[in-house]
């Protein structure tokens, strides 16, 4: 961990609509840091996450993330960041269903000549990378895997996704309820790897979860309820 | 080239779906080209055929019927005229030519047509000789020299004899004594000519006399001129120096007056044809603009991974056009193919081959599945830069 900041946010505000969802007056992570962000549902983290990748633009405030200003970054420039510099998780997965299970783990380094060669500098080839990184997670046959993607069960699945976030190195990796569809082996497994890998290429770790037991090892925990003081989201599920 | 897999794989996913609106489109491409194909072919047949004979005399009747029996054999024949009156047209001085045509008598109720080479070369009837001469040909070898239809061609020999009758439900007293030998076979025309027993005029003339009959006839005369300009003159002079009474067609207006009906049908058939296209091409949009919003998230995955916004535009129009261009691959082959039935069939089909200006068809067609396409690459150009 260093002294450098990857992710700087002041003062940030994010509306859908009429519906403010993000009020978020400071949020420092350095960068190398692991750190875990927990909330109930509806408290922000996936619309956080979104907004660190630019998929969201934000309607106030200002959003560094590795030194990019994402409320001004031009669309060519962010496209590029993304595919080098960030290693994203959907919360459910999004594999592409007719990709397989080895293309969708290979894809970033199909599109970032940046990631490739990290992946090539790790373990040769891109492709044993990807063997590597499904070996840590646990899969029983990490040979098999030109099945189409949408073949393999929710947890499969997700370990998938996992996979194709760390190859390639990227600076930053954020997981949005990655181990969500696993058991409570699978999930110390996921978070485990995410951390082990950060760790080692001084990547930064930011995930989410809803989970409040069996989350270990972060560097940082931060609480989405105290961190969001968007007023919409404390009457979401009030009713 | 992942984008490339990806496409294929894509195209591979919602293959099912497409399927429907690609064989759709092919079919409408097809109809659209036998059509045009039809309407050709019969627009040149019956230009080229009527471009033979400048006028046809028969007894009077509707000038349409008279032309279209006489050339096409469509309809009943038209009643006999005395002989007589073929001698004198033929002698007349602006005639280049004049071809007498007697369908009066019979073989086994195939009908026996008497006329002369010229009769044949004007329906461009070819036939394949077996006596006398090698290879194909239509000069009677003789008097009692007959060429048989392409139907006929089944149940009869070459150098077989058969003889005639007078009439089509003949008694035997109507039977002619002297029997025709098969020279060849005509080859197939398409039309009732097919079942018909063609047979040198002179030598039913003879015929007729050795059975008695004296008052000779026929049925019609087709008529060529030295000069086409003195077109309506001889039809004037015909329709008034003799005392029976004629019909005196000039064959090439009747068949334009036959051509605006045609036209009129074929292009209702045409337009039908292209609105199931635009129908099929429809099919393909709303197909593309369901796929659209089930393919959000798999954009903003492919968006995170650094694919860019004109490569994910790329794929989305490359997926409708490869389907109309194999649809219209499909249609020009189901027409290829359906062609060469329906010349087997009609043989006048294989005589032309499709102008080039029809293949506007398959442009106007391919543009506008092209503007379709663009509109949902378009869309997703948008939204993929918006993400």
């Amino acid at each position: 961990m260093t002294n450098v900041q990857a992710v700087a946010i002041q003062d940030l505000e994010q509306r859908i609509g009429d519906t403010e969802v993000l009020r978020i007056p400071e949020l420092v992570i350095k960068a190398g840091e692991t750190v875990c962000i927990q909330g109930g549902n509806g408290s922000g983290k996936t619309t956080l996450l979104r907004t660190l990748v630019g998929l969201v633009r934000s309607d106030s405030g200002e959003v560094l993330v590795l030194g990019n200003d994402m409320r001004t970054i031009g669309t060519s420039t962010l496209e590029r960041f993304r595919a080098d510099a960030i290693g994203f998780v959907f919360q459910h997965y999004r594999l592409v269903p007719y990709l397989s299970a080895f293309d969708n783990i290979l894809l970033p380094c199909y599109f970032s000549p940046k990631r490739r060669c990290e992946a090539e500098r790790k373990s040769g080839t891109a492709a044993e990378d990807a063997i590597r990184l499904i070996r840590k997670l646990s899969l029983k046959d990490p040979s098999r895997l030109s099945k189409n993607a949408a073949q393999y069960s929710a947890g499969q699945q997700q370990r998938f996704a996992i996979a194709r976030a760390l190859i390639g190195k990227p600076e930053m990796v954020l997981a949005d309820e990655p181990a969500s569809a696993m058991d409570s082996r699978g999930k110390k497994a996921v978070y485990q790897l995410l951390q082990d890998e950060c760790r080692a290429s001084g990547a930064t770790l930011i995930c989410t979860t809803h989970d409040e037991n069996g989350v270990d090892g972060f560097d940082r925990y931060v609480d989405m309820d105290a961190l969001n003081l968007a007023r919409e989201r404390e009457n979401r599920w009030s009713l | 080239m992942v984008i490339m897999t990806i496409m294929r794989k894509s195209l591979g996913q919602r293959a099912g779906r497409s399927t429907i609106s690609i064989l759709a489109l092919a079919c409408s491409i097809a109809l659209l080209l036998v059509i045009s194909h039809i309407h050709e072919a019969v627009r040149s047949y019956a230009r080229q055929v009527s471009s033979g004979a400048d006028l046809i005399v028969g007894a009077p009747s509707q000038p349409v019927h008279l032309v279209l029996y006489s050339l096409f054999r469509i309809g009943p024949p038209p009643p006999v005229i005395p002989w007589n009156i073929y001698k004198e047209i033929a002698a007349l001085e602006d005639v280049e030519w004049a071809a007498p045509v007697s369908t009066n008598e019979s073989h086994r109720g195939y009908t026996v047509t008497g006329s002369t080479s010229r009769y044949m070369e004007t329906l461009q009837l070819k036939a394949l000789n077996f006596i006398g001469a090698s290879g194909s040909g239509t000069a009677f070898r003789n008097h009692r020299s007959a060429f048989i239809g392409a139907s006929l061609a089944a149940d009869y020999q070459p150098g077989e004899t058969l003889t005639i009758a007078n009439g089509f439900s003949p008694s035997l007293k109507d039977e002619y004594q002297t029997p025709f030998i098969i020279q060849g076979v005509l080859m197939e025309t398409g039309t009732s000519l097919d079942s018909n027993i063609l047979i040198p005029i002179e030598g039913l003339r003879k015929n007729r006399k050795a059975h008695g009959i004296k008052n000779d006839y026929l049925n019609f005369i087709l008529i060529k001129l030295r000069y086409r300009h003195s077109l309506f003159k001889v039809q004037k002079v015909l329709k008034s120096t003799f005392n029976t009474p004629l019909e005196v067609v000039i064959p090439a207006f009747e068949l334009e007056k036959l051509g605006h009906y045609q036209r009129m049908l074929n292009n209702v058939f045409m337009a039908m044809s292209f609105i199931i296209g635009l129908l099929s091409l429809m099919m393909m949009y709303f197909n593309l603009s369901a796929g659209f919003a089930e393919r959000k998230q798999e954009v903003e995955l492919l968006r995170m991974v650094g694919v860019r916004p004109w490569q994910l535009a790329g794929l989305t129009l490359a997926e409708p056009m490869l389907q109309i261009l194999f649809a219209l691959c499909s249609g020009v082959l189901i027409y290829k193919v359906s062609t060469l039935f329906l010349g087997g069939w009609i043989p006048v089909l294989s005589s032309i081959a499709l102008p080039v200006e029809q293949l506007l068809w398959l442009l106007s067609l391919f543009l506008l599945g092209f503007l379709v396409a663009c509109w949902p690459a378009w869309r997703m150009y948008g939204f993929s830069r918006r993400t």
